[in-house]
């Protein structure tokens, strides 16, 4: 009843006289009382009319302060740094007042405080179906926090399970719109944000004055039950990548060695054509010379030339000389064992080095090797 | 203590409860009745301070704050007839007072939750209703993804394993759409959109003609198999994931093979150019020499086999191995017999 107090009357001053006539007979009323009980403690049958004849002012305005300074006790509430508060008065919201110390006028207004820095969280860990009718698990975080304390405060009545609710409904939406395979690897920050993008959505249409700051997800994997299954097929990829790699690395040798070997084919091809436009022409030159000297002395030379070839054929090897005219056609040559004579007396060694004019011999060193080298290109030709 | 003193004393009290009595305030959460004789007098009183007739006017609160409320998990049946465990949630509020006060609050309590624990009760009922019809209506893949088709990653369709049936329906398995080409679908496209859209606008004014509830929103939150299916989900998504790892398996070995012939094929091309080169380089070599060697002998022809002749004499004998039975005649042996030659 502290309206009825004098000190109560500076809350009339907003409601400009609009409910004053409920209060008028509010301070006489009280004078009765003061006076009556007085009259019962002093036992003096004082009148009603004394008007506080024997009621020293003194008191009644040190009773007075001491109401006002209740009052202003009753009136005063902090708002804490994190918090915001609503002030309703009549029931309206009249002022939305931050941080420190405030007034509001009871029991015309009344304040409602709310936390608006503090960030909530609400943690969901659930099972649910994907749009390929597979089962995933999904755990995440909502963070949110009040940022409209009038609609959170005076538009809802249970914020938070709304929040709940619409977290649920809005992850197993997304999820519902993903194959497994998009919520559990490829496509985890889509799902994330439209998560988030909904569940704001759906906060704001039930006007919940919630803001939600992030949505944190922890995890998503494949149920307890197939979660070998799944990581089966992460082996698998891994496989099939380690084929091709190991594949790749098998190319990477047989390539080059390949290359290696066209390459030596090409370089010995052109060496073999360098060699044999080097010795044909070495060759027919050594034999132009020879013929410009033949054509001077053609009859010596030739006599000569024939001489001495078969000079160093004969000399380098046995010969056995038969002289038929006049003799008997049975003759007994024991070739074999004269071959075997020969070769274990080592005679046949090369005359060459004895010969005399080796300048002009017809034997060339070269073409001993012209044979060699090509043997060579054919042994090659036949080990491929 | 006179009489009079006391009569006043009383006087006063009852002035004061008569003047607390005298004026109420309705706060920003509420809407209120005034009921007089318990007839309303009074309807959808905003929030403001308002007076009565004390003793006489009642004043009924209603709590007019959007409010969840959550259904109990039910088991509903799609159109494949599928039990399906579905949990959902309601937003409402009291819109037109007078006639939740009547309905709801009729003869009851006048108390706020207790109004609110009946008209949640009655909403249970409506809309358990509603969504059981609208799921007989719509596929497991409806409600669960909103589409018709099955998604599936990148998979052939003919590969896509059959979906798992509760043993009752065998209704065909629904075709299967690649996610890649699955865009987001629309909110008029997406079947839970449209489940969510039809219940809410078949109830809209049912309810508030009913109980002067105001439907939100009403969104299913879990669309989940009955756990005696759940273990064939598991057997088929075990299924589908060995059929994927053996996929990535031969396909590695494919690759792998692939890549193998290509380097294959590779050498034996080069080695085989290289051969062409080497051949036709050669034949240069050899037809180059074979010219230079024909320009030359050309020269004298009978001297060159002469020459020749005696090279190759030197070369084909005269190895040392070589047993030569001779008759001693011929122009070397022209004077082993006479000095005369003759």
């Amino acid at each position: 009843m502290a309206w009825n107090e004098p000190g109560g009357n500076k809350p009339r001053d907003p409601w400009g006289g609009g409910s004053g006539g409920k209060n008028t007979q509010g301070p006489p009323d009280l004078d009765e009382v003061f006076k009556n009980l007085k009259q019962k403690f002093t036992g003096g049958g004082g009148g009603s009319q004394g008007s506080g004849a024997g009621f020293p002012k003194a008191t009644l305005g040190l009773v007075a302060a001491l109401l006002a300074v209740l009052y202003l006790f009753w009136a005063a509430f902090q708002v804490d740094a994190a918090e915001q508060a609503v002030v309703l008065r009549f029931g309206k919201l009249h002022r939305v007042v931050d941080s420190g110390l405030n007034w509001h006028l009871p029991p015309f207004e009344q304040y409602r405080k709310v936390n608006v820095t503090q960030v909530r969280s609400h943690r969901v860990s659930e099972e649910m179906l994907t749009g390929d009718t597979n089962i995933v698990g999904v755990t995440l975080e909502v963070q949110y926090r009040v940022f409209d304390p009038e609609a959170y405060l005076l538009k809802v009545a249970n914020a938070d399970s709304m929040l709940r609710n619409a977290t649920e409904s809005a992850l197993r939406h997304v999820a519902g719109s993903k194959t497994i395979n998009a919520v559990l690897s490829t496509e985890r920050e889509e799902l994330r944000v439209a998560v988030q993008h909904r569940l704001q959505h759906y906060l704001d249409e039930y006007s919940t004055g919630l803001l939600v700051q992030a949505v944190v997800l922890d995890s998503t994997e494949a149920p307890a039950a197939v979660r070998d299954a799944f990581q089966d097929v992460t082996r698998a990829r891994e496989d099939e990548d380690r084929f091709k790699k190991e594949a790749e690395a098998y190319a990477n040798s047989l390539i080059p060695e390949a290359r290696g070997r066209a390459q030596r084919l090409r370089e010995e091809a052109q060496a073999y054509r360098a060699e044999s436009v080097d010795r044909a022409e070495g060759e027919a030159e050594r034999f132009g010379k020879l013929l410009t000297e033949y054509r001077r002395a053609p009859e010596v030379t030739r006599e000569r030339l024939y001489l001495e070839t078969l000079e160093a054929v004969f000399g380098n090897s046995s010969k056995v000389l038969v002289d038929s005219e006049g003799s008997n056609n049975m003759m007994y040559l024991p070739l074999d064992q004269l071959m075997r004579e020969r070769a274990a007396s080592g005679t046949g060694s090369n005359a060459d080095s004895s010969a005399p004019r080796a300048q002009t011999s017809t034997d060339s060193p070269a073409t001993s090797q012209a044979p060699a080298s090509r043997s060579l290109y054919n042994r090659q030709r036949e080990a491929r | 203590m006179s009489g009079k003193s006391l009569a006043s004393l009383i006087a006063v009290i009852f002035l004061g409860v008569l003047a607390l009595d005298s004026y109420y305030i309705v706060t920003a959460t509420e809407r209120a009745v005034l009921k007089r004789f318990q007839q309303i007098v009074q309807t959808d009183i905003q929030p403001d301070i308002h007076f009565k007739v004390p003793f006489v006017d009642q004043v009924v609160r209603v709590d007019a704050r959007y409010t969840a409320y959550e259904l109990p998990p039910q088991s509903y049946l799609t159109s494949e007839r599928k039990p399906m465990d579905v949990s959902s949630f309601v937003i409402w509020r009291v819109q037109d007072v007078q006639r939740y006060v009547t309905v709801i609050g009729g003869g009851a309590a006048n108390n706020s939750e207790r109004m609110r624990e009946i008209a949640q009760q009655r909403l249970n009922v409506r809309v358990a209703e509603r969504l059981r019809n609208e799921f007989a209506q719509k596929t497991v893949q409806e409600v669960v993804a909103g589409r018709k088709e099955v998604l599936a990653d990148g998979v052939r369709p003919d590969l896509v394993v059959p979906e798992v049936g509760d043993g009752s329906g065998d209704a065909p398995p629904p075709p299967v759409i690649r996610a890649e080409d699955a865009g987001e679908l629309k909110p008029s496209e997406d079947a839970r959109e449209l489940l969510m859209v039809n219940v809410v606008q078949d109830l809209k004014d049912e309810l508030l003609e009913d109980f002067g509830i105001e439907l939100i929103d009403i969104r299913v939150k879990q669309v989940d198999w009955p756990d005696e299916v759940r273990s064939r989900v598991f057997d088929r998504m075990r299924a589908e994931r060995a059929r994927d790892a053996a996929r990535h398996r031969s396909e590695g070995r494919e690759g792998a093979e692939k890549i193998r012939a290509a380097a294959e094929r590779e050498r034996t091309v080069l080695l085989a150019e290289a051969y062409r080169d080497s051949e036709l380089i050669r034949g240069d070599g050899d037809a180059e020499s074979a010219a230079i060697y024909a320009r030359m002998y050309n020269q004298d022809r009978e001297f060159f086999s002469f020459y020749r002749s005696l090279q190759a004499y030197r070369h084909s004998f005269g190895e040392g191995k070589d047993l030569m039975v001779l008759a001693p005649d011929g122009e070397f042996f022209r004077y082993l017999k006479s000095p005369t030659g003759k």
